[in-house]
């Protein structure tokens, strides 16, 4: 018998049929309850299995890593009575500014709207580099929006369903904004590392960069609103004789840990 | 009742395969069980039902990664059925570890590339914002493959069990009848 009249050769063609069919619903926006369905059965399984494994890794990540921890707690002790210092004079800063807010009548509100969101995937099967949000246009998430976790920006918005989104991570190598130094404002582009970090690009060879500066978006965007905070600007990769110098940026995030994150609803 | 079975089954991978990936990740990439499940599956000569695995198994992967349904299940389906065909049309008396990672190469390479060829099509026709990108999946490549062959005999353990007790289920089942 022709392979193409056996059970197995129809049951394999009904299969593709039916993701034809799902893929052309995806496009039309009507998949959002089927996809819901697939996202939240092994949740629980997936819950259970994280918290067994992650103190497990953790203890020995801790136990790797003891020296650098020890070395880095002495940097950290360091920085918080700089900081201690610092604190202080922006409590009498923000004071000050707190009696002029009220002389003057102004509304201390945050200028864009932020909406909560759980993580149901964190680049759950590599090669995507996308994060799967339980928010979509039903709380105001649209496409290109900036998401934000522990106040800097970890990814994009690259896809918006009714009730759940996908978000595409700024260490992905598909990633780029806008972004500028918030010390000088000299421009660049911000874009991820294949999955290993971020890079500052195109900053021109006449600016001044050094470590420990802050870079934050540009606003270019509309989508992304300027001054959200992307990270430190950490080594210099890039030789003289290039055309733009290039940098690492450090975050704080570890985007492997977001359980939460905002939108930023410009 | 036996579909209910494999659905659960299927859950339960899924769910282990989502929870520990941002545990074991290492160079943004973590083992993928559904895809390892859905392999093993396919290469038992006797079981025709490797399309459930793969069909729902490739949609959870679709799914969890935000891609446009297809992109993982697509050539998940025509890998597993060459991999069964394979298994049934040759001469493979018994499914030994050797054979286990002879196969395991070549059908991940076809199933990474089929993702990242049908990725590309979408992307082209405007159905994603985003292609997942070349360079930095093919870096990964490796990583996914050392994962998969550290991860495929505890995983064909697990489901020669998970056969087996379907197998005694059936028996008791049509002993019952």
């Amino acid at each position: 018998m022709r392979f193409i009249y056996t059970r197995t050769f129809a049951v394999v063609f009904a299969s593709l049929v039916v993701v034809c069919i799902f893929a052309i619903m995806h496009i039309k926006g009507w998949l959002d309850p089927v996809r819901r369905f697939f996202l939240y059965a092994p949740r629980p399984v997936a819950f259970v299995a994280r918290g067994v494994a992650m103190p497990v890794k953790d203890f020995f990540s801790s136990a790797y890593r003891l020296r650098d921890i020890v070395r880095e707690n002495g940097e950290l002790r360091g920085q918080v009575s700089a900081l201690q210092g610092e604190l202080a004079s922006l409590q009498q800063e923000k004071r000050e500014n707190e009696a002029l807010r009220k002389e003057l009548g102004f509304a201390s509100q945050s200028p864009y709207r932020l909406v909560a969101c759980a993580v149901l995937s964190k680049n759950a099967f590599g090669l995507t580099d996308a994060l799967i949000l339980d928010c979509g246009q039903d709380k105001g998430v649209v496409l290109g929006q900036a998401v934000l976790s522990q106040g800097f920006l970890v990814g994009k918005v690259a896809h918006a369903g009714k009730n759940n989104s996908t978000v595409l991570l700024a260490v992905s190598s598909r990633f780029s904004a806008d972004a500028e130094l918030s010390k000088t404002g000299a421009d660049g582009i911000v874009s991820g590392s294949y999955g290993a970090g971020l890079i500052f690009d195109r900053l021109s060879q006449n600016e001044e960069v050094q470590p420990g500066w802050y870079a934050v978006t540009a606003g270019i965007n509309q989508q992304i609103p300027k001054g959200l905070l992307i990270g430190q600007v950490g080594d210099l990769v890039s030789s003289g004789n290039e055309l733009f110098k290039r940098t690492t940026l450090l975050s704080p995030v570890d985007f492997n840990k977001l359980d939460f994150v905002f939108v930023v609803a410009p | 009742m036996k579909f209910l079975i494999y659905f659960v089954f299927l859950t339960v991978v899924c769910g282990l395969s989502v929870g520990l990936a941002p545990v074991l990740r290492v160079g943004g990439q973590s083992p993928n069980l559904l895809f390892l499940l859905s392999v093993l599956w396919a290469q038992h000569k006797e079981s025709k039902d490797f399309w459930f695995f793969a069909l729902f198994g490739g949609l959870a992967m679709d799914f969890f990664s935000g891609s446009v349904p297809g992109s993982f299940s697509i050539p998940l389906l025509l890998v597993c059925l060459a991999v069964h065909l394979l298994a049934k049309r040759t001469l493979v008396l018994e499914s030994n570890w050797k054979y286990l990672i002879l196969v395991l190469l070549p059908v991940q390479a076809f199933w990474f590339f089929g993702f990242l060829l049908i990725s590309w099509f979408y992307f082209r026709i405007g159905a994603t914002s985003y292609w997942p990108g070349l360079m930095g999946n093919l870096s990964g490549f490796g990583i996914l493959a050392a994962y998969h062959l550290l991860f495929l005999l505890p995983m064909a353990a697990f489901t020669r069990m998970v056969r087996s007790l379907l197998d005694r289920y059936i028996l008791l089942e049509s002993r019952s009848l």
